[in-house]
């Protein structure tokens, strides 16, 4: 029932907005291909459609993952975000939780600050009411004269479980430290590194993940990346679309 | 006590560093806007389509370029850039690169000039696109580039919109010439300098082009040969000012004279900031102050849109894919409009006015200057010779200010015109009048009839 409410609210919103982004492959999107994203939203009256295709064997289960992800540039600043991670075979199959963000850029980096944005959201379950609120900083720093326009972006989170069973955290906190390059005219090099601390007491994830970021066309993104953890041989691949409406 | 004030200066302090970013520049990014016929020039004339995004490339890496070499190392600067920009024109874009794309230093130093080039890139865009949709009849066009305008004309409030008033009024507004950065690129950076030239060869090529060509094949066939003379004639050897929307696409400007100005505003602007880029004196901060300064000169102000016909097309039956001697010479609309400028600085301080403003080759016999030469006609043909492209015979070194001082050295030059983000208030209200003089004898000029498509067979 949730999902086509969803789907009414999305064309609703895609009706309303004045679009005028196009998709940019300089601006990282997290999980395009990689984690890491930048301290930039999209345009304002921006509105582009994500989609995420994820698969890998990933701590000792095989993912597979399919996720439609809207974004709208709604304000000056503003970027506004809904995912609907789909997730295909195994044991929690189908959208379990629906995540929302709103991102707010505070300003342009200068040769002396550094970008700095954050984001506030949360999950919320499909079944039942909980909802897990997460916090966000996104800073965003060009590196010296940049000549290839590298930059390193420092990802900052924290989420809290408001369905907590017994044995697993509170607050999950994650970090992650990204690198971007310019490969060609149409093409970005992305990499990093994430920490994340699993809902389970104990367990922690570290993953080291590279990708590229591809123009297709003035409104066309294309990414892949791959993903390995410290518990290799897991891995994980991931293929991107990105695509101003 | 003293453990209070600590308390209070830490505080302090922590509000400040919080504080930065939110009294900072905003990042507003400004990208396709969606029209009815978005994409229709890239789906059409993809090849035509990689050519500006070759252009803008240049375009925007030049900024970091000339920010990051000294200016001593001048001449291996140029050089070296000028083969990445043959090597990129070898093998152009698939899509066109925003300013920040090859620039990230100059985006971080002035962010608004990256929004205001890649806005009015966008609006170049828009022309084409509404030119190249054969959906749209060529009755209709006129409506179609009034749209474009308009969505480009909403962001003014921002700062970002160029004038749709003649480059006459906007570069009395921004009085550049007396700046310590004036001309510097064009004389010392002559090749990348020139393929700019080049490229404000093309852009207005390309419109006329589409003008002449139709909704048809006609236009698919001009297309073609613009991109051919290009890269045959005219890069090998390229104007020697910056063509005017007036010289080359007189049938576009006056079809959409608000565009039309808006564009020669922007290459205009494009030229000053690169200048002000390669001015070694100041700090990246005083670079920001001017280069908003000049912006907001030749942006959008209230009452520019009733100007907007106030010029006059010098050869209205112009053939854009006939590149001539005309449009390759340094003599042209450019050159006129600093002439004129420079008399009216001039008599400002009570000088003489020679002949009313123009500047011809014959000036350049007076570059000499010296004691038994007319002043005033030494400082014509320095100026003469620093619009000429590289550094002539007989041209002072540096600056056209620098010229000043060598020739009048008596001459007082107000405080502001050294310091950076200001501008004499007297010199602007001096040539300001003296256009507002001028224009008065200047007719409206005609809309371009578009009853019937140039590129199907008359009755």
């Amino acid at each position: 029932m949730r999902l086509p409410v969803l789907a009414l609210g999305v064309g609703l919103v895609s009706l309303i907005a004045r679009p005028s982004g196009g998709a940019d492959h300089l601006n990282l999107e997290s999980g395009l291909p990689v984690a890491i994203e930048d301290a930039y939203p999209i345009p304002r009256g921006g509105f582009e459609l994500l989609t995420l295709l994820r698969a890998g064997r990933f701590e000792s289960r095989n993912e597979s993952l399919l996720s439609p992800i809207l974004e709208w540039g709604f304000a000056d600043g503003w970027e506004a975000k809904l995912t609907v991670p789909w997730h295909l075979g195994g044991t929690e199959e189908g959208v379990e939780e629906v995540g929302v963000e709103v991102l707010y850029n505070f300003n342009a980096e200068t040769l002396k600050m550094p970008a700095f944005a954050l984001t506030l959201g949360g999950d919320v379950a499909t079944k039942g009411s909980a909802v897990d609120p997460a916090l966000g900083l996104i800073v965003t720093r060009t590196l010296g004269r940049a000549w290839h326009l590298d930059r390193l972006h420092l990802n900052l989170g924290a989420r809290h479980n408001s369905d907590r069973r017994r044995r697993e955290r509170n607050e999950l906190l994650r970090a992650a430290l990204g690198y971007s390059r310019r490969l060609d005219a149409v093409s970005m090099l992305v990499t990093d590194v994430v920490f994340e601390q699993r809902e389970r007491e104990g367990r922690e994830s570290l993953l080291l993940e590279a990708g590229v970021r591809h123009q297709l066309s003035p409104l066309t993104v294309f990414s892949v990346g791959v993903g390995l953890s410290r518990d290799s041989p897991d891995f994980r691949i991931a293929v991107g679309f990105q695509r101003a409406m | 006590m003293t453990r209070i004030r600590a308390r209070l200066i830490a505080l302090l302090a922590a509000a400040s560093v919080v504080s930065m970013p939110l009294l900072a520049e905003k990042r507003s990014a400004i990208s396709h806007p969606r029209t009815p016929f978005r994409l229709a020039f890239y789906k059409r004339h993809e090849p035509t389509y990689q050519v500006a995004g070759a252009l803008h490339f240049a375009h925007g890496k030049l900024h970091d370029v000339l920010l990051l070499h000294p200016f001593a190392a001048h001449a291996e600067a140029d050089a070296e850039f000028y083969g990445e920009i043959m090597a990129m024109m070898a093998r152009p874009p698939r899509v066109e690169p925003t300013q920040e794309y090859y620039a990230s230093y100059m985006a971080r130093v002035a962010w608004r000039l990256f929004r205001t080039i890649d806005w009015t890139h966008a609006l170049h865009e828009m022309t084409y696109d509404a030119i190249a949709d054969p959906s749209i009849a060529w009755p209709d066009k006129s409506a179609a580039l009034d749209r474009a305008w308009e969505i480009y004309a909403r962001q003014r409030d921002q700062g970002i919109v160029m004038s749709p008033a003649p480059l006459d009024l906007t570069m009395r507004r921004a009085a550049v010439m007396m700046k310590p950065y004036f001309s510097l690129t064009r004389n010392y950076y002559p090749q990348s300098n020139n393929f700019f030239y080049a490229a404000h060869w093309w852009h207005p090529a390309t419109y006329e082009a589409m003008m002449t060509g139709g909704n048809g094949a006609g236009q698919d066939r001009n297309l073609a040969r613009i991109d051919e003379v290009l890269r045959e004639q005219v890069i090998p050897n390229p104007p020697l000012r910056m063509i005017l929307s007036r010289e080359g696409m007189p049938r576009y400007s006056r079809l959409s004279p608000r565009t039309a100005n808006a564009f020669d505003n922007l290459h205009m602007l494009h030229g000053i900031a690169y200048d002000i880029a390669a001015y070694d004196a100041w700090t990246p901060a005083e670079k920001r102050a001017e280069l908003y300064r000049v912006i907001d000169a030749m942006s959008y102000h209230p009452g520019d849109e009733a100007l907007a016909r106030r010029f006059s097309v010098p050869r209205p039956d112009l053939d854009p894919l006939d590149y001539d001697g005309w449009l390759a010479s340094g003599e042209g609309s450019m050159n006129s409009i600093m002439g004129e400028m420079l008399t009216e600085m001039m008599a400002e301080h009570g000088g003489e006015h020679g002949d009313q403003g123009s500047l011809h080759a014959e000036h350049a016999e007076h570059a000499g200057g010296g004691e038994s030469e007319d002043p005033m006609a030494a400082l014509r043909a320095q100026l003469l010779l620093k619009l000429t492209p590289d550094l002539q015979p007989w041209e002072i070194e540096g600056s056209f200010l620098d010229a000043m001082r060598q020739l009048m050295p008596a001459m007082a030059v107000a405080p502001e015109t050294e310091a950076a983000g200001q501008v004499a208030p007297g010199m602007v209200a001096a040539m300001l009048r003296g256009w507002e003089e001028k224009v008065t004898h200047v007719e409206e000029l005609a809309p371009w009839p578009m009853e019937s498509d140039p590129g199907l067979p008359t009755e």
